[in-house]
C-alpha cells in the first residue's frame, strides 16, 4: 500500500506538523504546496530522528524552482531511483514512480493559479492548458495510469474540472469506469473525481478543506480546492475508503474550538487530504 | 467530382516563415547546437481554449478579451535527463499567427506585450539572458552531465 497526503500548508513553517502526519498515517509520498521554509528544512524534519524510512527528493527541481513560490514539492521514502521527474510545468510537477517491477504510475501534482481577482474564464484557460498538457505527457508516456493531487483552486463542480477540455473529472467510478467518451472528432478520458463524496457536512470529515466567507452574493463558504483525481487503469488500485479529510496532525488540532474551521494561525487556512494507492499485485491494469 | 463554378481563389498564402512559433523552434535549434544538445527546446503548438463560453454563458463573457488562437509553449528539454521538459515561456498567439503576442516568463515571472518581430525577439533575448534562465540552463547541464558520467563506467571485458 502507498499512502499519499497532500497540503497546502500557507506559507508557514509546518515542517513539524507534516511530520507528524507521516509519523501517524504511515506516509510514503508527501506533496506540499506553499512552503514557508525551504524544501531542505522540510527534508530535514521528515527524516530527523528516528524516523523509520528515508524520504528524498529531486535536488535538481528544487534548484532549478527557487523562485517559484506556487511550486508544488514532492518528497517520497522509496529508493531515489524509483521515482522520475519527468516534467515541470505552470504549477505542476510530473513524476513516475516505479510502483511494481515494470509498471509504472504518473503522479502529477498540481496547485493551480490562485481565483483571487480572476474569472471563471480564466480559471478554464489554466484548467484547459493542464488537461492538454496531462494528456500530451501520458501519450509520451503510453499509458494512463495516471493520479492528479493538488489545489486545483476549483471545486469539483466547476467548469475547469468537469469539462472534456479540461480535466474531465466525474463523480462517479461507474462512469469514470467507462474510460472515456467522444467530442467531436476527438475521444477523451475521464477522471474519477472522489472528492465528490467529500463535500457536505453528511460526511465523516470536515465539510471541505478550504473555507472562505466571501463578501459575494453567491458564498459557498466550505470549498473543496484540494483533491485527487484517478484515471480509470487505477480504479482497483484507489482505495475510496482510505481518502480522508485530515482535521488534526497528531496531538494538533488544525480547526478552531469555536467554529470549526481552518486553523490558519497554528496550522494552514487549506486542510489535508490522505489517500492510499494498492500497487501491489496484479491490480495496476494496462491499457495502452 | 464536377464543379459548377470557376475558381474564385486568386492566390492562397503560404504558411509564415518567421511566426512567433517558428523562432521560438529556431531558438530551440540555436540552445541545442550551442549546449552539444544537452538542453534543447521543445515547442509544443496548442489552440486557446474558447469553449468556456459555452459553458459560462454570454453574462460571463469579456468582450475586451483577446481572440488568441494558439499557444506556443517553450520548454527545456533535457534528453539525458529521461526528456525531462522545463517550461520556460507560454506565448498566446493571435489566428493569423502574426502579432501582437503576450509572452510570459515562467522563470521570471513576467509577462510582455510585443507588438511586431523586432519586440518579440528583443524580449527574447532579455528573458535568454536573465540570471534566472541562465541558472536554470546551468542547473539542467550540469544534471544532464552527471547523468552521463554516472553512466560512463569503463567496460570490462567479457
Amino acid at each position: 500500500v502507498v499512502n499519499l497526503l497532500f497540503w497546502n500548508i500557507r506559507g508557514k513553517r509546518l515542517g513539524h506538523l507534516v511530520r507528524a502526519l507521516v509519523d501517524e498515517h504511515d506516509v510514503d509520498i508527501v506533496v506540499l504546496a506553499e512552503l514557508g521554509e525551504t524544501p531542505w528544512d522540510i527534508l530535514t524534519a521528515l527524516n530527523a530522528g528516528n524516523a523509520r524510512h528515508v524520504f528524498h527528493m529531486d535536488e535538481l527541481l528544487e534548484q532549478v524552482t527557487r523562485q517559484r513560490r506556487r511550486q508544488p514539492h514532492l518528497f517520497w521514502r522509496f529508493e531515489r531511483e524509483a521515482m522520475c521527474l519527468r516534467r515541470n510545468d505552470d504549477g505542476a510537477i510530473f513524476c513516475e514512480l516505479e510502483a511494481t517491477a515494470g509498471c509504472r504510475i504518473l503522479i502529477v501534482a498540481v496547485h493551480l493559479r490562485s481565483r483571487m481577482h480572476r474569472s471563471e474564464h480564466d480559471l478554464f484557460e489554466f484548467a484547459s492548458r493542464m488537461g492538454a498538457v496531462i494528456r500530451e505527457e501520458e501519450a509520451r508516456l503510453g499509458h494512463q495510469r495516471t493520479v492528479v493531487v493538488g489545489d486545483f483552486n476549483m471545486n469539483p463542480f466547476d467548469v475547469g474540472m468537469m469539462t472534456c477540455d479540461a480535466f474531465h473529472a466525474v463523480m462517479t467510478q461507474a462512469i469514470a469506469r467507462g474510460r472515456s467518451r467522444k467530442i467531436g472528432e476527438d475521444e477523451r478520458s475521464f477522471f474519477y473525481n472522489p472528492m465528490w463524496g467529500c463535500l457536505g457536512d453528511r460526511t465523516p470529515g470536515p465539510p471541505g478543506t478550504y473555507y472562505y466567507d466571501s463578501p459575494g452574493h453567491l458564498p459557498l463558504f466550505w470549498n473543496t480546492f484540494d483533491q485527487v483525481l484517478v484515471r480509470p487503469d487505477l480504479l482497483d488500485v484507489f482505495d475510496t475508503d482510505s481518502l480522508r479529510i485530515l482535521d488534526r496532525a497528531g496531538s494538533a488540532p488544525l480547526l478552531k474550538r469555536k467554529n470549526g474551521r481552518p486553523n490558519q494561525r497554528e496550522a494552514s487556512d487549506h486542510l489535508p487530504i490522505l489517500f492510499s494507492l494498492h500497487l501491489e499485485g496484479d491490480n495496476v491494469h494496462e491499457h495502452t | 467530382m464536377s464543379m459548377s463554378t470557376r475558381d474564385l481563389w486568386e492566390d492562397v498564402p503560404d504558411a509564415k516563415q518567421d511566426s512567433p512559433d517558428v523562432i521560438l523552434r529556431e531558438q530551440g535549434q540555436w540552445l541545442a547546437d550551442k549546449t552539444n544538445n544537452e538542453v534543447r527546446g521543445y515547442v509544443p503548438l496548442r489552440p486557446v481554449n474558447r469553449g468556456s463560453e459555452r459553458f459560462i454563458g454570454d453574462s460571463g463573457y469579456d468582450s475586451d478579451r483577446p481572440n488568441w488562437g494558439f499557444t506556443a509553449d517553450f520548454y527545456f528539454e533535457v534528453p539525458n535527463l529521461n526528456g525531462y521538459r522545463h517550461l520556460f515561456l507560454e506565448v498566446k498567439l493571435p489566428v493569423s499567427m502574426g502579432y501582437p503576442v503576450t509572452m510570459t516568463d515562467h522563470i521570471n515571472a513576467k509577462q510582455s506585450t510585443c507588438h511586431s518581430q523586432d519586440e518579440f525577439e528583443q524580449a527574447l533575448q532579455a528573458a535568454f539572458k536573465s540570471k534566472a534562465v541562465r541558472d536554470v540552463i546551468a542547473g539542467l547541464r550540469t544534471a544532464s552531465r552527471g547523468m552521463n558520467q554516472a553512466w560512463s563506467r569503463p567496460l570490462t571485458q567479457e
